[in-house]
């Protein structure tokens, strides 16, 4: 039963991603393409046909993960932690639905919403500055929330009391933590070299986005470990919800 | 069909010593049943609430709704629940909220429109349909909690402080609408701390007192014992009284308080007044025969909010 009637809410959770976290994807979207667009018609007059074009890319590369970590942070901050914070699980989950259901469809929904609002953005931006629209890009946001968003899903289910506010913080500096400690592990550093692993490999993105920039597939090591990584935090996160207690 | 058997919830602060919340509770509520549950505050109402709603689990013992556990059970039939505070994201119009729990709740797409326009009539709420929830006031937003709670025909209903935040009339309304509610194979779990309501309502009160069951209830059968004051309001006749009972207080225009008497000692004071030729009108004990049971058993720290 609980199957068929998240189905049917799926438009209602279509919508809350829209206004309340898609609108915000989507004025961050249009300050980069502002600054973006303002900086190419500012080199019009100075630069060749060839020279724009690669001044295009250059920008275009400068924006994509940027939008691609917003939108993901944007996407999924507190999407279960609000919830039980502010108590709105009382009356949805007296309901015949199940939590871990009803919040995996949320965070498959956001998703799938985030893919297609950055996708009409950079097809627009494409278009204003004269290059084809690098559907890719949208492929790499996704990518980007599959990694990062399993684990800010995992914060959010596991979060307690005030922590929940901060489900997000505490996955970014996870991830950005990552980063760090891999540079840390390269450079000689034991400790750093055990803890990497269990971080989230974020270190592995530019692999992934110098490749599709340059238009060849990403190389498959680094694919799957963003993926599985952000797929095992994920499933880590729905099992949470299983057994945490709703109330506090 | 809800039994609650041995069970016990033992909060774990990080810093701060065990809290139990509720200790060996057992309790069984069968379906056709109103049961009432009272307590002072952080008696445990709202830990067996969400016992019973599988919002907690139980550290001791087990609660089972038709034998299966209660997360379980909602999952697969839902519950009516109305809860203490209402929290429905202050976004949503007041519509759209009930059309949304409609979906949730589990009713056919194509009765939806229709359920939630009734909800909406039956809890007067059609004034503010498309107001946002953060515009509601407390009482309409208490409606709209109770609207969402009776949008589908539940088996078990769950209200918690139902009547909080309505004006009389609704509260009138709303004891109405629970009346109406009773089916043989429906319970429904009323925790308030209006005993006026629980004692007109429930058919059993459980009372609860630092997360332990005190006493069960049964309104209008269980007789207090002990003394109580009586309110006496004599139509006619009204030196009688005075004369028969010399302990009685004068109110002013007929009415006398009978003060920490005896049942017994009531009826014969009343016998003796009335074959005087006294005309009694009312007699009424200025605290409920609940409210006594209440007193008696949580004694005087009542609503100190232990």
């Amino acid at each position: 039963m609980s199957a068929r009637i998240l189905a049917r809410y799926a438009p209602w959770q279509a919508r809350d991603y829209l206004f309340e976290r898609g609108i915000p994807v989507l004025v961050i979207c249009t300050l980069f393409g502002w600054l973006t667009y303002g900086a190419m018609a500012g080199m019009r007059g100075e630069l060749g046909p060839e020279a724009l074009r690669q001044l295009a890319v250059a920008l275009w590369r400068s924006i994509v993960p940027q939008v691609a970590l917003f939108g993901t942070i944007l996407a999924l901050n507190g999407i279960v932690a609000t919830d039980l914070r502010q108590g709105y699980f009382r009356f949805h989950f007296a309901k015949p639905v199940s939590a871990p259901a009803y919040y995996a469809q949320s965070y498959a929904i956001n998703g799938l919403s985030l893919g297609v609002i950055t996708l009409l953005f950079f097809h627009v931006l494409a278009r204003l500055l004269g290059i084809p629209t690098p559907i890719w890009a949208a492929g790499y946001v996704l990518l980007y929330f599959v990694a990062l968003g399993g684990i800010i899903f995992l914060a959010s289910s596991a979060s307690v009391s005030w922590l929940g506010r901060f489900d997000w913080l505490v996955a970014s500096a996870l991830w950005a933590g990552g980063v760090v400690t891999h540079e840390l592990a390269l450079r000689g550093q034991r400790w750093a070299r055990l803890v990497a692993p269990a971080l989230p490999p974020s270190w592995r993105t530019d692999d992934v986005f110098q490749a599709l920039v340059a238009g060849v597939p990403p190389p498959t090591e680094p694919l799957v470990h963003l993926l599985a990584y952000g797929a095992v935090c994920f499933l880590l996160g729905v099992i949470v919800l299983r057994y945490r207690p709703l109330a506090a | 069909m809800i039994v609650f058997r041995g069970a016990g919830k033992r909060y774990r602060p990080l810093f701060r010593a065990p809290v139990r919340a509720l200790d060996d509770l057992t309790l069984e509520i069968v379906p056709g049943e109103i049961l009432g549950i009272a307590g002072p505050n952080g008696a445990g109402k709202s830990t067996l609430i969400a016992l019973l709603l599988g919002f907690l689990a139980p550290t001791e013992g087990e609660v089972r709704i038709d034998g299966l556990p209660p997360r379980r059970y909602v999952e697969r039939h839902g519950i009516g629940y109305l809860s203490e505070l209402v929290a429905v994201n202050p976004r949503w119009r007041a519509e759209q909220a009930l059309a949304r729990y409609a979906t949730l709740a589990g009713v056919p797409k194509r009765e939806v429109r229709a359920r939630v326009d009734r909800a909406v009539d039956e809890l007067g709420l059609a004034p503010h349909r498309d107001k946002r929830v953060r515009a509601l006031s407390k009482g309409n937003l208490q409606r709209l909690g109770l609207a969402q709670a009776l949008l589908r025909d539940e088996r078990i209903l769950v209200l918690d402080e139902p009547t909080h935040g309505l004006d009389p009339l609704w509260t009138q309304r709303f004891r109405d609408i629970v009346a109406a509610l009773r089916r043989p194979d429906r319970a429904i779990l009323i925790a308030s701390h209006n005993l006026d309501e629980l004692q007109r309502l429930a058919d059993r009160v459980v009372i609860l007192d630092r997360g332990r069951l005190q006493r069960i209830v049964v309104p209008g059968v269980d007789a207090p014992t002990g003394r109580a004051t009586y309110r006496i309001v004599v139509a006619r006749g009204v030196e009688e009284l005075p004369a028969v009972h010399p302990g009685a207080v004068a109110l002013g225009r007929g009415e006398f308080e009978l003060r920490d008497v005896e049942l017994e000692e009531l009826n014969r004071v009343l016998a003796a007044v009335v074959a005087r030729g006294a005309l009694v009108a009312s007699v009424v004990p200025t605290r409920s025969a609940l409210e006594r049971h209440f007193r008696e058993a949580v004694g005087d720290g009542a609503g100190d909010g232990r």
